[in-house]
């Protein structure tokens, strides 16, 4: 009877440590979950991203699995991860259609508001049991504040050439409340609409907001020569796309970066 | 004159040794092409040693390049003929366009799932064959003339429709169609490709079957009239068959361009104009063409998926514009 509680007990030491210990093999397809498997004390446990990635330095040494739009299904396999986790967006039918017929769990994130990347955050604390508390509770902070001063009018453009904003429903038009600001856009039926600059010119915003993309002069210098046209009033600000445009926890950041601008 | 000599050239004994020569070394092409990827797999080894990459990837993968190429090739040798126009391809009677729009429809209704987008850009294509035929004259009056002014017409229709969705629409919708339109083989499972492989296959011997038909049109409409053709019923089975090898792999891998116009010239300069014969090396060319490019690209670009239609065009372009110089 002895011997046998005590190989009880053992098990269950074992099957805790087991599980403490768990190993994961992950393969994030976008660079915001990678960001947020990092946070979250992952960070080992990520055997491929795509190239993409770039946030934190770490990522760079990790195995690329190909672009973000077109990763390769057979490198992913070759991985052999317990998880793929990515974004729902893209190419994501057809691949999540392929790696369900492989049997590599996966999972797909829709992200619109800040509460869905708070969501998400704490989805994917749960399928690894890691807590997420904490994080979650700082973006509620910054961003469930519920008290608005707004600073003013903006259009966030993600991109020049062709012009795309920022409308309304989404988590960059939640980081503009966040920092004070109101999304002249934020009505748009469309997440991220196409818009003229007549329409800029008309909306006329107290600030127009660049999401900068490196290697994007010829449609920066091109964006520069319309809003020469603005007034003096409107302010230009430039940001990085990164932090702006990713739905991870750096929302936070992009948050204190634009109201540090805006000051 | 000189054309039919030519085409009197050809025996059913040169026939029969070019279909046997092209149906083995496209079978080795294929049998080759699998071993390459990500990592070398030893061809006495597909099945033991990584069989998820091997029958899940590589397989449906190279059959459906094969599939593709060989269909839109047969296709381009016959419509060059029938439209009479070396620049002809499978998609100048808007059967793309049509497939785009439908695949642009299932991004705009947020139809979820790939089949579903499938099936649903297929139907589109298949409802515009129909209703290019009919707006052509249907079985009464029906012409290669009419039918590529309907086609091209509609073409640009659909073009528009494409490019207004674009406008309008958000950013991730643009991207998401330009993945489409680019085209990819690496999605299909083993079962849709094995059937669809079947139905070009099928379809394509319905096509060579007038490939008879076809040099004696060559030799003008009114020889072939006085030489007892058909001309109603050899343009319904030339349009509908070619159109629906069309249909099936626009739907199934986006509209990978090119491969319809340049491997029917290749062919035509190396071969001649019997399209007893050139039909049948467009089909195997075509298809070792495509499985030999996305090989290579995939190999040499891994992880990186290098999409197929930008990588044919390519290659294409110069030659074609090759063509267009020699021509001129």
């Amino acid at each position: 009877m002895y011997r046998i509680l005590l190989s009880f007990v053992f098990f269950c030491f074992l099957g805790a440590f087991s599980q403490a210990h768990a190993e994961y093999r992950i393969v994030s397809l976008a660079p915001n979950v990678t960001e947020i498997l990092f946070e979250i004390g992952l960070g080992d446990q990520v055997v491929g991203v795509t190239d993409k990635g770039n946030y934190p330095a770490k990522v760079k040494n990790i195995t690329k699995i190909g672009s973000y739009y077109r990763p390769s299904i057979e490198k992913i396999l070759m991985l052999e991860p317990t998880h793929v986790l990515g974004m729902r967006e893209g190419y994501t039918k057809r691949l999540k259609y392929k790696l369900d017929k492989l049997g590599i769990r996966n999972r797909f994130f829709k992200v619109d508001e800040y509460r869905d990347i708070s969501r998400m955050i704490g989805e994917i604390g749960k399928i690894f049991g890691k807590s997420t508390e904490s994080i979650r509770s700082r973006i509620d902070t910054y961003f469930n504040s519920g008290k608005i001063d707004y600073k003013g009018d903006v259009v966030f453009l993600i991109s020049a050439k062709p012009a795309y904003a920022v409308g309304g429903g989404n988590f960059v038009n939640d980081i503009l409340k966040c920092a004070n600001l109101r999304n002249a856009l934020a009505g748009s039926e469309n997440d991220f609409p196409q818009i003229n600059y007549e329409k800029i010119l008309q909306l006329n915003p107290d600030y127009i907001i660049l999401a900068k993309r490196h290697g994007n002069s010829q449609a920066d210098s091109f964006f520069y020569e319309k809003i020469e046209r603005f007034g003096e009033e409107t302010k230009i600000l430039e940001v990085k796309p990164d932090i702006f445009l990713r739905p991870s926890y750096r929302i936070i950041d992009a948050c204190k970066t634009l109201k540090k601008l805006i000051r | 004159m000189q054309n039919v000599k030519k085409i009197n050239q050809v025996t059913y004994s040169k026939i029969f040794f070019y279909f046997f020569i092209c149906f083995a070394v496209s079978v080795s092409i294929l049998f080759f092409s699998l071993s390459f990827g990500g990592k070398f797999i030893n061809p006495f080894e597909f099945f033991s040693s990584d069989s998820a990459v091997f029958m899940s990837l590589r397989l449906p993968r190279v059959l459906a390049d094969f599939m593709v190429g060989a269909g839109l090739s047969i296709v381009g040798c016959s419509f060059q003929t029938f439209f009479r126009n070396p620049l002809a391809d499978p998609f100048i009677l808007g059967i793309a366009g049509a497939a785009a729009v439908g695949v642009a429809f299932s991004l705009f209704l947020g139809v979820s799932g790939f089949i579903p987008t499938q099936i649903l850009s297929l139907s589109f294509a298949l409802v515009t064959i129909f209703f290019v035929y009919w707006v052509a004259g249907g079985l009464s009056s029906v012409t290669a003339n009419s039918l590529i002014l309907v086609g091209v017409g509609l073409n640009f229709f659909f073009t528009s429709i494409i490019t207004f969705f674009n406008s309008v629409l958000s950013e991730s919708f643009t991207k998401d169609l330009l993945m489409w339109y680019l085209g990819s083989t690496v999605f299909l499972d083993l079962n849709i490709v094995f059937i669809s492989l079947l139905i070009v296959a099928v379809l394509s011997v319905i096509l060579y079957m007038q490939s008879g038909k076809l040099n004696v049109y060559l030799l003008g409409e009114s020889f072939a009239v006085n030489s007892g053709v058909s001309i109603k019923q050899f343009s319904l089975i030339i349009y509908i068959t070619g159109s629906l090898i069309t249909s099936v792999s626009v739907a199934l891998c986006g509209a990978i361009g090119f491969v319809g116009i340049i491997i029917p010239h290749i062919v035509k300069i190396i071969a001649g104009l019997d399209h007893r014969l050139n039909m049948i090396l467009c089909f195997f060319a075509g298809g070792s063409f495509l499985v030999i490019i996305d090989t290579f690209f995939k190999t040499v670009f891994f992880p990186y998926e290098v999409p197929i239609g930008a990588v044919t065009a390519i290659i294409g372009t110069p030659f074609f514009i090759y063509i267009l110089r020699r021509r001129i």
